[in-house]
């Protein structure tokens, strides 16, 4: 049985594959090989929807400290006093094509939706402004990440919407 | 005095309750319905809801807050900084309702807070002003004059102004006129007053600042100096004292000068007195901010002063207790502010849940926190989570210590500051103490964090697989099965 995830965090997608091995996990990240020894979770805790676990793991022979926290659609991860947040990588969704640009514009934070800049069925050019949100009194354009038609409009002027709604989608143009 | 309502929320109102509690005054605190489980709340022993969550509307609602004050019987209002702070007429509405104002008179908020005000009484008491001119309304020509002979680079600030609204940085006459249009423009809609001046831009220089605090019975005293320096959209994110350049005989000067300025507004409570140091060890009036600092911490740590015991004592009438003699700062304290905020977009705000918080301890750490897991970070509001600050011998012992601190702190859920800040306190020029305003611009200009995700994936990876993934069984301490068993249970991707 082999086990394998993909990953991305900051416009990178990383592939990460587990295996058992003797007494632990034989482990790949991006080809680089690891080994993960001895597991241990203590304090595990519900916050919100999240899954929140501190973890002692053994990786190539050090003692390694650990805080994950699992929500649906995110994992966060604290380790040697760096965060970084993962979205999982579905492949059977398209998601290798999303180094290429996303056709739907999401909402990077909670906020307020100010102004709506396109309207359905609008061509829309890589770049071009779409949605200006606010959050903390600071106003934020969003803009599409690939040419395209607007699909469907998830956002109206005045509206609170939570982080990850979907604002536009787009459909791809034709190539 | 007994029952003290703190018009506030966040870390300040946390160290405020502290305060109150010290003395054995009972502190109130105010929320808004965004707050309503904020530590603020808890750390209170009685809570009034004072409105929704636009601050407008609860934290910034004169009447609201006075009708907290009666339904509660305090007798006393501390306002923290922001908010209603440095707000003549609320300091006013306050004591006219019969409660004590945890600040300096009103009077010297109203002139301190006017730029063009501070700036006269400042020169009328020899402190030393930024080469400036006023403007009259749209006068352009004059303006044009005007700023040919203070020289360019200039500054354009409302008069009004504060935290960066209406300013703005003119490198040569052609962009003059937009420049005034539009810092009026941003001023009469941050302040209703559209009036502007202009000052000579200082070339990288310092901001040091000097701490007073004064009774009603006529003492006023210095408690040294900060430097902060470490600005991002003009608002400070790291703070330190001593200000590493500082000389026995520049401090004396510039804390005379605090002295002077203070002095000319009948000054009481805590106040702070800010210059700009340029690198030929001149120093320029910038303003007085007539409220406790967010940066206070360092200054405790270093003096051994209680700056919030000391404001309630001021207000209830007591003698500070000691005098200029008395205070002797010891050794070095620096301060991070860790915000909500994404550094790798223009500090851009972030919000939303707290998953997971892990505050750090140790030898001469404090933390100042207005957070905790599960609390979600509101939108309307400043993005600041907490106060990490660090004393030590010295001023390396001091940045060490704040350092590890920094690696220790843990928030999980919105975006912070917390590697940016890491990395400014490892910076060759940080450490050399060679700061001045424009330090972030000029040596983190496009900051991207350096830790490589390689292995926060795998931990992510090896979480993901196990059972309690699909669990959520709740809080408790357990030991997990060994990878073996955890593996029979593997769910992600595969075949």
């Amino acid at each position: 049985m082999s086990a394998q995830v993909k990953l991305r965090t900051g416009g990178h997608t990383l592939a990460v594959a587990v295996v058992p091995d003797g007494g632990g996990l034989a482990a790949t990240v991006d080809g680089a090989a690891h080994r993960v020894g001895t597991i241990v979770a203590t304090a595990t805790a519900s916050v919100g929807h999240a899954i929140v676990e501190e973890l002692v793991l053994e990786v190539d022979g050090q003692p390694l400290r650990a805080v994950v926290a699992r929500t649906r659609d995110r994992i966060h991860v604290a380790v040697g006093g760096d965060s970084f947040v993962f979205e999982r990588v579905d492949d059977a969704h398209g998601g290798g094509a999303a180094g290429a640009g996303s056709g739907s514009v999401v909402a990077p934070m909670p906020g307020k939706v100010v102004k709506v800049l396109v309207a359905v069925g609008d061509a829309v050019t890589a770049g071009q402004p779409l949605v200006v949100v606010e959050a903390m009194k600071m106003e934020t354009t969003l803009a599409a990440e690939i040419d395209g038609t607007v699909r469907a409009l998830g956002a109206t002027p005045g509206a609170m919407v939570d982080a990850g709604a979907v604002l536009v989608e787009l459909a791809p143009a034709a190539t | 005095m007994q029952r003290v309502l703190i018009a506030n929320r966040g870390e300040i109102a946390v160290r405020i309750a502290r305060g109150c509690r010290a003395l054995g005054l009972s502190p109130i605190a105010v929320y808004s319905e965004a707050d309503r489980s904020a530590p603020h709340v808890a750390a209170a022993d009685a809570a009034v809801c004072v409105g929704p969550a636009p601050a407008r509307e609860s934290y910034l609602d004169t009447k609201a807050i006075l009708a907290a004050a009666r339904a509660t019987r305090a007798d006393a209002v501390h306002p923290g900084y922001g908010f209603f702070s440095e707000n003549a007429a609320f300091a006013e509405a306050v004591e006219g309702a019969g409660l004590v104002w945890v600040g300096p008179p009103p009077s010297a908020i109203a002139t301190m807070g006017d730029k063009l005000a501070a700036r006269a009484t400042a020169a009328k008491a020899g402190v030393p002003l930024v080469p400036g001119s006023e403007i009259a309304a749209g006068d352009v020509a004059s303006a044009k004059e005007a700023a040919a002979r203070l020289g360019y680079p200039i500054l354009v600030k409302a008069a009004a102004g504060g935290g960066g609204k209406g300013m703005r940085t003119v490198a040569s006459e052609t962009e003059l006129a937009e420049a005034l249009a539009a810092a009026t423009r941003e001023a009469t809609a941050a302040f209703a007053d559209g009036r502007v001046y202009l000052e000579k831009q200082i070339v990288r220089p310092r901001h040091v600042e000097v701490q007073v605090l004064g009774d009603r019975h006529g003492t006023l005293v210095h408690l040294g100096e900060r430097e902060c320096s470490i600005q991002r959209r003009h608002q400070k994110i790291v703070e330190e004292t001593p200000c590493p350049v500082m000389t026995p005989a520049l401090r004396a000067q510039m804390t005379d000068a605090a002295h002077a300025a203070a002095r000319a507004v009948g000054y009481v409570s805590a106040g702070t007195v800010e210059f700009l140091l340029d690198e030929s060890g001149r120093f320029y009036f910038l303003e007085m901010n007539t409220r406790l600092q967010v940066e206070h911490p360092v200054t405790e740590l270093a003096t051994g002063v209680d700056m919030v015991v000391a404001q309630l004592r001021i207000a209830a009438g007591e003698p500070l207790g000691f005098a200029q003699a008395d205070v002797r700062p010891r050794g070095h304290a620096i301060e991070a502010r860790v915000y909500a905020e994404d550094p790798q977009q223009s500090f851009f705000p972030s919000a939303g849940p707290i998953l997971a918080l892990h505050e750090p301890s140790g030898p001469g750490v404090r933390v100042d926190s207005g957070i905790r897991a599960g609390f979600t970070v509101p939108i309307e509001y400043d993005p600041l989570l907490s106060k990490v600050s660090a004393w030590g011998a010295d001023r390396r012992a001091a940045i060490d210590r704040l350092a590890i601190a920094l690696t220790e702190t843990i928030v999980l859920g919105p975006t912070t500051n917390l590697a940016f800040l890491r990395d400014v306190l490892a910076h060759a020029a940080f450490r050399a103490g060679n700061t001045h305003t424009d330090f972030l611009s000029e040596h983190v200009p496009a900051w991207r964090p350096a830790a490589r995700a390689d292995l926060a994936a795998l931990v992510a990876a090896v979480a993901s697989a196990r059972p309690a993934a699909r669990g959520a069984d709740g809080a408790g301490l357990r030991t997990e099965p060994t990878p073996w068993e955890t593996l029979g249970r593997w769910r992600l991707g595969g075949t």
